[in-house]
């Protein structure tokens, strides 16, 4: 089980099969970052939605890192004559 | 002739297996211990991606391929998410697949039994192909 969220995100999308065309290397790791004091500051607001709702919060927290940190691995390509697109998550 | 030849060709004699069974059998002596050990081999190897291979020959520009693969962890983790789905609409989700004729209590889903839902996958293969696309979905 893999609880690092993905670190990595690659992104080709080429019009019409062309060289030109947008090629994304993303890191993804800075984004989680960034979103780290946001997250620790609705953090108690998250608990009290789930005390709402009756959901535990740690299990909650649990299962979406778990979703998180199974990203990795992911791969789409679509080549058709429109576009090319391969996007593949590291 | 080998024990196992011998024995096969027995049952056919004695009209226990028929002629398919036994050239199925035979066909399976004949590849061997190696091929049996490869397969167990496989079998133990943990499935690790969901794939979906579309190639399409519809477009009039072209033919358009789609090659997806999905970790399996993705698929543990999205069935682990039920169990945070609060008592009352785990009620309600239950009576739901029930009445749709699928007899599970989604609150039960243990790790067991998810890893033996996952197992079941490894047979999966499905396989349209018709004149305008080819669809392939299989666990690797």
């Amino acid at each position: 089980m893999s609880w690092m969220p993905p670190l990595f995100l690659i992104v080709h999308i080429l019009p019409n099969r062309s060289h030109r065309g947008l090629r994304l290397w993303v890191p993804v790791f800075l984004i989680w970052i960034l979103l780290l004091p946001f997250v620790l500051v609705l953090l108690p607001v998250f608990f009290i939605v789930c005390a709402a709702i009756d959901i535990h919060p740690f299990r909650t927290l649990g299962a979406f890192l778990h979703l998180l940190g199974s990203l990795g691995g992911t791969h789409v390509e679509v080549d058709s004559p429109d576009a090319n697109v391969f996007i593949h998550v590291y | 002739m080998s024990e196992n030849r011998r024995q096969i060709l027995e049952m056919l004699a004695a009209g226990k297996i028929t002629a398919d069974e036994a050239e199925r059998l035979l066909a399976a002596v004949e590849r061997g211990p190696d091929t049996s050990a490869a397969l167990q081999a496989r079998r133990n190897d943990p499935i690790k991606y969901l794939r979906v291979v579309v190639d399409a020959r519809d477009g009039h520009d072209g033919p358009t391929k789609v090659n997806v693969k999905v970790p399996m962890q993705l698929l543990r983790a999205g069935v682990k998410l039920t169990s945070i789905i609060p008592p009352r609409a785990r009620t309600e989700v239950n009576a739901a697949l029930a009445k749709e004729g699928i007899d599970i209590d989604i609150g039960k889903l243990t790790p067991e039994s998810l890893e033996e839902i996952v197992e079941q996958l490894r047979d999966l293969t499905v396989d349209v192909d018709n004149e305008r696309a080819k669809v392939r979905v299989f666990c690797e």
